[in-house]
């Protein structure tokens, strides 16, 4: 364990509280070597997400290489208003920083695979993934424990009910999403040649709370098809499906393979 | 992970509710097992 301490003015920069976590993400993704550029010794990062009784939300960040590569690190959003009132008081704002986060060697790791094999296609494969790896704030539950048992659930279930599609179903549990994707990655470069074959890929991380229905990308045909298979679940209410399905993980091989993606979509609002 | 007086737990079981889990599954395996089992592949 490396511990190191950092102590030095504070200056506020707050991004405030917005809905989208697609456009706010880039100021913890991007802004620690943004800051860098302008002489920060370290940055403090507003929780990207609701008020959370004082918990802050972490996630990956990356460094430029034109700059240094200060620490950075996540505030729960009350901390961040907190600063934000002192500064705009016209306080003086000073922060002590203890940080022990580090990078450690690489060290192998590997994807976790299931099948099913099919019936009269088996060379056409559906995949259906969670990831494995997690953040540090807790076990994992949601992000993405949860992901990884409902889709291996999927391929238990068929099995009990003795039903066996006419393609194979693959169930992927990915590892490294949280650190660079590197499950992913491995995935589309060893199964590069397979991907043609590769007829939709799923995956679940956005937790396994009361589900609406699937994202889905891929053709308007093909989402006919989805809609209407969608439709079968009408009783249990996840028939919708809405557009951009993908995930971290499945991405590289999306992109590459041009294969149809979808994600299972949740009530997020617990 | 080591372990810290500051390292909020929050990421934990006791969020999941195990029969919106079930559901989840339920709808993962309906979509998946009628994909894998079409008669023509998905967007043919």
């Amino acid at each position: 364990m490396r511990r190191r301490r950092w102590r030095a003015d504070a200056s506020c920069s707050s991004t405030r509280r917005s809905p989208n976590y697609g456009e706010t993400v880039r100021f913890r993704s991007n802004g620690p070597s943004r800051a860098a550029s302008y002489g920060a010794l370290a940055a403090l990062v507003r929780s990207i997400g609701p008020d959370g009784l004082r918990l802050p939300h972490t996630g990956a960040l990356q460094y430029t290489n034109d700059a240094p590569k200060i620490p950075a690190a996540a505030i729960s959003s009350e901390d961040a208003d907190r600063l934000q009132r002192m500064t705009d008081r016209g306080e003086r704002a000073v922060v002590e920083l203890r940080m022990e986060a580090h990078f450690d060697p690489d060290a192998e790791s590997a994807n976790v695979i299931g099948e099913l094999r099919g019936r009269t296609n088996p060379d056409e494969v559906v995949v259906v993934s969670g990831h494995l790896d997690s953040w540090d704030v807790g076990a994992g539950a949601t992000d993405d424990g949860g992901g990884c048992i409902v889709t291996w659930e999927a391929l238990r279930l068929m099995k009990a009910l003795n039903l066996r599609p006419r393609r194979t179903v693959r169930v992927v549990l990915w590892t490294n999403e949280e650190n660079g994707g590197r499950g992913g990655l491995a995935y589309r470069d060893q199964h590069r040649a397979g991907l043609s074959k590769h007829v939709m890929m799923l995956e679940s991380d956005g937790g396994v709370f009361r589900p609406l229905g699937f994202g889905f990308s891929g053709s308007d045909r093909a989402r006919e098809t989805v809609r209407a298979i969608a439709s079968l679940l009408t009783g249990i209410g996840a028939n919708q499906i809405s557009t951009g399905g993908g995930g971290a993980d499945i991405g590289p091989s999306l992109q590459e393979g041009h294969i149809p993606g979808m994600s299972l979509d949740v009530d997020g609002s617990k | 992970m080591t372990s810290s007086s500051i390292t909020p737990q929050a990421d934990t079981i006791d969020k999941i509710d195990p029969v919106e889990m079930a559901k989840c599954a339920a709808a993962v395996a309906v979509m998946a097992y009628v994909v894998a089992d079409l008669p023509k592949r998905l967007g043919e």
